[in-house]
């Protein structure tokens, strides 16, 4: 199995270099962590900005600070919301590339089994997606460091860098349900629009205080970004997108291993 | 008889309330050419789908070397193309084969550019898949059927949508695998003429049931013979003639009697015709195209339409162009 996964792995990657969309994924994480830091930038001086027409003159920042706890949160609200987008991205074009150029009938009987296949796709996924997170990252330790954030300390980045990895890893499980989708829907178009359905959702949701209880909302309430007077998502919350992510893995294997792939 | 490498028992899919397939058996015994022939729509594509096991069946068995397509080991010696050929886009033709080389594990990294040179791929070697013409994605599909020389390839209209010189060279391929490698063939084709020059034995799939099977070499004994009668008006000639009980149909620049007395006795029809003042120009005894024998066996429609039942001239135009291949293949057995 290990080497089936391994071919399998090889062809995914060998795909994933010769596409443009790692580089739409990167933009977009890219992007991100730029707004991130440009945001911190105002906040150190905000009638600087206004002077740099980077905000408005009337327009008002609270509830935020320039330091590198808040830099941290913010992220982590980055990858925990945009996550949900790019990650998704990253998946759904994983699974419904097969169907939308017809090449999923040439990965069905093969020595190599479908398992090996869709462990080798969400490896393949985990990768890139840890590499998005790396990359925000790095633009958010290095737009810190360029801004002279305040407030920097071992215990602020290990509990920074702790919900920023935990944010990432629940998002990119909670992702994989989009690669089911795409699976079922056999290509993109329904998965694009179910994701798009629960991160609308996830906010509708989270804003009316059930986050909780609504997996798609719990990353981003783990950043905080609801507020300091909101609680977290706390073990309920984390243990309900594990079971959402672990789920969906093992119904994406078991889907193609036994759906009917007429087309 | 040697063991099948293809062996399908009362095997049914259903779709719904369409039934796909409708408790087909049948085998295919070692170094067989074996033709599935229906028109579109007749379940062919879902028989291949239900022997490589892409869908399950709702009843029967089906075994692929003796297995069951659930046991895995078998798609080692199985080749396979399914309906139109596809590769990654972004790909290279070289990169393309190199990917089904791992996933087949393939030890030897030799067979993928002895595929790029059996398949003439060499020039597109280089070419993302997306840039291929349709005859050189077909060839590529072949390939990557191929580079493992299986024991059974399965291929599911693979003449389709290419064009004359295309056609000709997969057909040449396809007889060449199985004369010289020993492999068995399992194809569809909705094209008797095509599937006249390389099968050795026929299948015809209607409407998801299997109506019948027959060795190629006994094609021609079954299609049957007809009367063409050419005249100077077709219209007055079909009244004449169906006063006198034929069911004259139109085609072959004339018309076409296929009534035993009308075949036995051409004479009788010539001195009727005479006598009613529509003197024929040419009677000829032939045989009916396969489309024609084809269409009549499953009972489509045009498979030969009284004439003043809408038979049009694209229609007979057909009917010529596919007269002309029936009868190079007779030539050709």
């Amino acid at each position: 199995m290990a080497g089936e996964i391994a071919a399998a792995m090889w062809a995914e990657v060998l795909k994933v270099r010769r596409s443009v969309v790692p580089w739409v994924t990167i933009l977009a994480f890219a992007v991100g962590g730029l707004v991130g830091g440009l945001f911190m930038f105002i906040l150190q001086d905000p009638d600087r900005a206004r002077r740099l027409g980077l905000l408005g003159t009337k327009a008002q920042l609270s509830g935020q600070s320039p330091d590198w706890a808040s830099y941290f949160a913010l992220a982590a609200q980055i990858s925990a919301i945009g996550g949900l987008l790019v990650f998704g991205l990253v998946m759904i074009w994983l699974f419904g590339r097969e169907f939308s150029d017809r090449t999923v009938k040439d990965l069905l009987a093969l020595p190599t089994s479908r398992a090996a296949v869709v462990v080798a796709k969400l490896l393949v996924a985990l990768g890139w997606c840890i590499l998005l997170a790396a990359l925000v990252l790095a633009i958010t330790l290095a737009a810190g460091s360029v801004l002279r954030l305040p407030g920097w300390s071992a215990a602020t980045a290990l509990h920074g860098l702790g919900i920023f990895a935990a944010t990432g890893l629940l998002t990119f499980l909670l992702a994989i349900t989009y690669g089911l989708a795409a699976s079922i829907g056999r290509g993109y178009l329904a998965a694009v629009g179910i994701m798009f359905a629960t991160v609308f959702a996830a906010q509708v949701i989270a804003a009316l205080g059930f986050g909780t209880w609504f997996p798609w909302s719990v990353p981003a309430l783990m950043t905080g970004v609801a507020g300091a007077d909101q609680a977290g998502p706390g073990r309920p919350g984390i243990a309900g997108v594990v079971l959402v992510g672990l789920a969906a893995a093992a119904g994406t294997v078991v889907w193609w291993q036994r759906a009917d792939h007429n087309r | 008889m040697a063991t099948p490498v293809i062996s399908v028992r009362a095997v049914s899919k259903r779709y719904g309330r369409v039934v796909a397939v409708d408790g087909v058996s049948l085998d295919v015994v070692p170094g067989e050419v074996y033709a599935l022939l229906g028109l579109n729509g007749a379940g062919k594509t879902t028989l291949i789908r239900l022997l490589l096991g892409m869908v399950r069946p709702d009843g029967g068995r089906v075994e692929v070397m003796g297995r069951p397509t659930s046991d895995r080991s078998v798609w080692s010696r199985v080749g396979y193309l399914v309906e139109a050929p596809s590769a990654y886009p972004e790909l290279t033709v070289r990169e393309n084969l190199e990917v089904v080389r791992r996933l087949r594990k393939l030890a030897d990294r030799e067979v993928v550019e002895q595929a790029i040179e059996t398949f003439g791929l060499g020039p597109y070697a280089d070419r993302r898949a997306r840039a291929l013409s349709q005859g050189n994605a077909q060839r590529l599909g072949l390939a990557k059927a191929l580079m493992h020389r299986p024991a059974l390839v399965v291929l599911d209209e693979p003449v389709n949508g290419l064009d004359p010189a295309g056609v000709v060279e997969i057909r040449t391929l396809v007889v060449e695998l199985a004369r010289e490698h020993a492999m068995t063939v399992f194809l569809s084709s909705h094209v008797l003429a095509e599937v006249a020059r390389v099968a050795t034995r026929i299948g015809v799939l209607h409407e998801g049931r299997l109506l019948e099977e027959f060795p190629a070499d006994r094609l021609w004994d079954r299609v049957r013979p007809r009367l063409e009668v050419g005249v100077h008006d077709v219209a007055r000639a079909a009244g004449i003639l169906r006063d006198a009980g034929f069911a004259p149909q139109d085609g072959a620049g004339g018309l076409i009697l296929d009534e035993r007395r009308a075949v036995e006795h051409p004479e009788q029809v010539a001195t009727m015709l005479v006598r009613a003042g529509e003197p024929p120009t040419r009677l000829l005894v032939t045989q009916e195209d396969l489309e024609a024998y084809f269409l009549r066996l499953v009972g489509a429609p045009n498979g030969g339409q009284s004439v003043g039942q809408g038979i049009g001239e694209s229609v007979d135009e057909d009917h010529r162009s596919s007269r002309a291949d029936g009868e190079e293949a007779g030539r050709g057995r």
